[in-house]
């Protein structure tokens, strides 16, 4: 219970985390951005030889701008009435007698001069196709696998058939490493043991549900409550198995709190849990993913031991919208979801059991179900926000009979551009799936991944 | 004996993989364009999210593909799949052709290049 000083003073302080928390949004957000409905195509940008700094694919548009440059051949020589074009300057390199006969174009003062320069660019051109590396303003490209430069010119300027190479100065360079995929062993943050495994490198590291820290302030009862939810673990690199399978460990900890303060006391809700174990991911090709999860309960509170064997299958199921993301009908691309749906069994004991965490009674309990979530994501103005909803339903199969449901959604707001701190609206209705204390709460607060 | 024209092998890379990803999200080929800095297993609006499951198929077909269509043996593993699951669409086309640019040729394409370099022979002669 919060006397009326204590009440007010606690009240400044969320009101003033909750204002820091809307600084920290606005100033990595400010006002959400419209998307041009013209998005353009996904080639290199127009002022950048190549699309990824010194490597990447060739922006021809700018090859062959800078080469004219090069040789100080200015956009008149070659469309004296100011409508150069890319296929102009291509045609003026490939073919200059037939190109300046055509009325229209190159300027009469500059055409012997031009004839010559035109020549260099053509065979800069040809060296650059060919394999040979060339210096475009301060930098040094070659291209990665040669071609002829007939063949270059020929399509299209935005056709990506080129590569560029970095050329240091005591030989070339290979391409950069893409990003390291999750196959490293890494630490994690997480709010579900499952997603342990993911890397946050991984871009798929952006979907994942948070580990959260909540506080909640029920202003009409008075009630206090706080909620914390969050794993951590170490992935190992996997191991391959065969020519598509692959398996990974993680050896993992979690923390579960929830404390809801009631007018007394006594009604106090309390769940203290804290969990260890081992999770092993198999990746088998055409049959699914299965993670094994041996751990070990603790609710400190209740005093209280369970230990349990779990077993979580993901079926190979690839079509959009579960395989992959896919965007939600009539939304215009402004909402794409991905539904997840897992089997969950679980076989367990409780080694000692507490009337603080009955329904369970000491003994044996095995149960099993659907583990379904559905993850929403915003694009265009909303991209930033998530949702997340998930359905447990599991029914006993031994031991202890026991059915369990439980629902828990949370709408989330990134902080970081890299996702690791949102904001976060939690809704959980139903038991605790390690010690079946009930839970019903909404939460504000924050969610964290690392 | 490796392929020297790589603008012919990107660009049969280059539709398989668009195809492939267009049938994937009942997508045109166009927005697969639009999108091809969009990373395979990232969130959208900048990612397809794609589970391992459903990113090993595309690595069977479009392999199985291409395969057919260049007559190499393309061998995408485990190792090299860890290592481009996180690429843009871009990278990894540009991925996969240099993979398949150092392949060995399959019995056909060897039985090809056999059958041409005796034609040419035997035109010399």
């Amino acid at each position: 219970m919060v006397d009326g000083k204590t009440a007010s003073t606690y009240h400044l302080r969320v009101a003033l985390f909750l204002g820091l928390i809307g600084v920290i949004s606005w100033n990595d957000h400010g006002l959400a951005a419209a998307t041009p409905s013209c998005k353009p195509p996904s080639f290199p940008p127009q002022t950048q030889l190549c699309s990824n700094g010194l490597s990447g694919y060739v922006n021809k548009r700018v090859l062959i701008s800078k080469l004219l440059d090069t040789c100080q051949i200015v956009a008149t020589d070659i469309a004296p009435k100011g409508d150069i074009t890319y296929d102009k300057e291509v045609s003026a390199v490939r073919d200059f007698a037939t190109f300046c006969a055509t009325p229209g174009n190159c300027s009469d003062s500059a055409t012997n001069d031009l004839r010559i320069k035109l020549g260099q660019v053509e065979g800069d051109l040809r060296s650059f196709a060919g394999g040979r590396a060339i210096s475009i303003g301060t930098n040094k490209v070659k291209i990665t696998y040669s071609t002829s430069v007939e063949n270059f010119l020929q399509s299209s300027p935005d056709a990506s058939d080129a590569m560029c190479v970095a050329v240091n100065d005591g030989g070339v360079s290979p391409p950069p490493k893409p990003p390291e995929s999750s196959n490293t062993g890494a630490f994690a943050i997480r709010k579900n043991i499952t997603d342990l495994p993911v890397n946050r490198d991984d871009p798929k590291f952006k979907g994942l549900d948070k580990g959260s820290i909540s506080v909640n302030d029920d202003y009409v009862n008075t009630k206090l409550g706080v909620n914390v939810d969050i794993a951590a673990g170490y992935t190992f690199a996997p191991v391959v198995l065969g020519q598509s399978s692959q398996v990974s460990f993680t050896p993992f900890a979690y923390y579960h709190e929830q404390y809801v303060a009631s007018k007394k006391a006594s009604e106090d809700q309390q769940i203290y849990n804290i969990a260890a174990g081992f999770l092993s991911t198999w990746e088998l090709t055409n049959l699914g993913i299965f993670q094994f999860a041996p751990k070990y309960v603790h609710a400190i509170q209740a005093d209280g031991d369970i230990e349990s064997a779990n077993l979580y299958y993901t079926p190979p199921i690839t079509v959009a919208g579960i395989g992959t993301a896919a965007k939600v009908p009539f939304t215009n691309g402004l909402v794409y979801y991905r539904f997840a749906p897992l089997l969950q069994v679980t076989y367990g004991d409780v080694s000692r059991a507490s009337t603080k965490i009955s329904p369970l009674s000491q003994g044996s309990f095995g149960w099993l179900g659907p583990n379904l979530s559905l993850y929403l994501y915003g694009a265009g103005p909303l991209e930033g926000f998530s949702y997340i909803s998930s359905f447990v339903y599991l029914t006993d199969f031994a031991g202890q009979r026991i059915r369990v449901a439980r629902y828990e959604n949370s709408l989330n707001y990134s902080l970081s551009s890299d996702d690791t701190w949102s904001l976060q609206l939690k809704y959980v209705y139903g038991p605790d799936l390690d010690t079946l204390q009930q839970q019903k709460m909404l939460t504000l607060g924050l969610g964290l991944k690392y | 004996m490796p392929f020297t024209d790589t603008s012919a092998v990107e660009k049969v890379v280059y539709n398989v993989v668009i195809n492939w990803l267009a049938d994937q999200q009942n997508a045109s080929d166009q927005e697969i364009q639009n999108n091809l800095d969009w990373t395979l297993s990232g969130t959208p609006p900048n990612g397809y999210n794609m589970q391992p499951q459903a990113y090993t198929k595309m690595c069977n077909e479009i392999s199985t593909q291409i395969q057919k269509t260049l007559g190499r043996a393309v061998n995408l593993g485990v190792p090299w799949r860890n290592k481009h699951k996180n690429d843009s669409v871009n990278a990894f086309i540009a991925a996969v052709t240099i993979e398949i640019v150092n392949a060995k040729l399959t019995n056909i394409g060897k039985g090809a290049v056999t059958w041409s370099m005796a034609k040419q022979q035997a035109h010399i002669t």
